[in-house]
């Protein structure tokens, strides 16, 4: 492993005073604002969402994380779009690990919007991998390349996001996605 | 949910995707572009991918997956209307080069609507 996982966070009760709690379920989506019991270091901008570990809630998540972002003027567009791909890349390797282990737990999504900058972090409890054993992708023009048709996933995160951390242990794995509305650029105008 | 319809238009087969194209579509997506390459010796297939809401990598891989059985079958493929989000993704990851594009408007008028899918999101 190149990095050493954290400790998780202590798990937040799902749904705040402002959150949506749908049913007690394996479908079930909560969602609650910081203020309101988000344990890991929440600032007053923070959004966190459970999603159940099937596909089709990952429209869900796209949607969620996107519009927090959106909520920041500096984020445009196109911006928004290479969050929404990160994310969902982010978000299906962790259901994808859930899959792998057989697990049923759901899947964190945590948003952190603060001057400028947003904070995506998925976390799952799959059984985690090494980030260095990735194979590069081959050259766009060596011939070798339309062999990938899987893959790109965790390129595609470090390609458009300004940042991508991966933290992997057995126990599961924790991506960090951060992206700044001006790329490169924090809220005081400093290069990053 | 992804849907897609199928046009003919004078040799080519139009089929027009829309909808989400993440992991949960690709593989019911995969399943219809290789039935449409599998119509006959000399499909020339265009990819209408404008209501395509969304593509991840499992999407870009199916549409990867398609070209290469397309060229080992000695068809064509070419993608027509991409999204702009789409079009930087494909940039993004050198597939920009790869895939032939085309325009509808140097394509002969439809002759048929042939077929409305829908394509329902597949459990992982």
């Amino acid at each position: 492993m190149s990095v050493e996982a954290e400790p998780y966070a202590t798990e937040s009760a799902g749904g705040s005073a402002h959150g949506v709690s749908a049913g007690g379920s394996a479908h079930g989506v909560s969602a609650g604002g910081s203020a309101h019991g988000v344990s890991a270091g929440g600032s007053a901008h923070a959004v966190e969402l459970r999603i159940p570990a099937r596909t089709e809630f990952l429209a869900v998540a796209r949607m969620v994380v996107v519009a927090a972002a959106a909520l920041d003027p500096s984020f445009t567009e196109e911006r928004l779009d290479n969050l929404r791909l990160a994310v969902s890349e982010a978000c299906t390797n962790a259901i994808e690990a859930h899959a792998t282990v057989g697990s049923h737990d759901q899947v964190r999504v945590r948003c952190d919007r603060d001057g400028g900058r947003i904070e995506v972090e998925v976390e799952d409890h799959g059984h985690g991998f090494d980030p260095s054993d990735l194979v590069a992708l081959p050259e766009p023009d060596d011939p070798e390349r339309l062999d990938f048709e899987s893959g790109l996933g965790i390129m595609l995160m470090r390609s458009l996001t300004d940042r991508t951390e991966i933290e992997s242990s057995p126990e599961g794995t924790l991506v960090r996605l951060v992206m700044y509305g001006i790329p490169g650029l924090d809220a005081a105008g400093n290069t990053t | 949910m992804v849907s897609s319809d199928v046009r003919h238009r004078g040799h080519w087969t139009v089929v027009s995707v829309h909808g989400d194209i993440d992991v949960g579509a690709a593989p019911r997506l995969r399943s219809e572009l290789i039935e449409l390459l599998s119509a006959s010796d000399q499909v020339r297939l265009v990819i209408d991918l404008q209501g395509a809401d969304f593509v991840d990598s499992f999407g870009l891989g199916v549409l990867i997956g398609a070209l290469k059985r397309a060229r080992l079958a000695g068809q064509e493929l070419a993608l027509t209307r991409i999204p702009p989000a789409l079009s930087r993704t494909l940039t993004l990851v050198g597939l920009d080069r790869v895939f032939p594009t085309i325009e509808l408007t140097d394509l002969d008028p439809p002759t048929d609507v042939h077929v409305a899918v829908d394509i329902d999101t597949a459990a992982l």
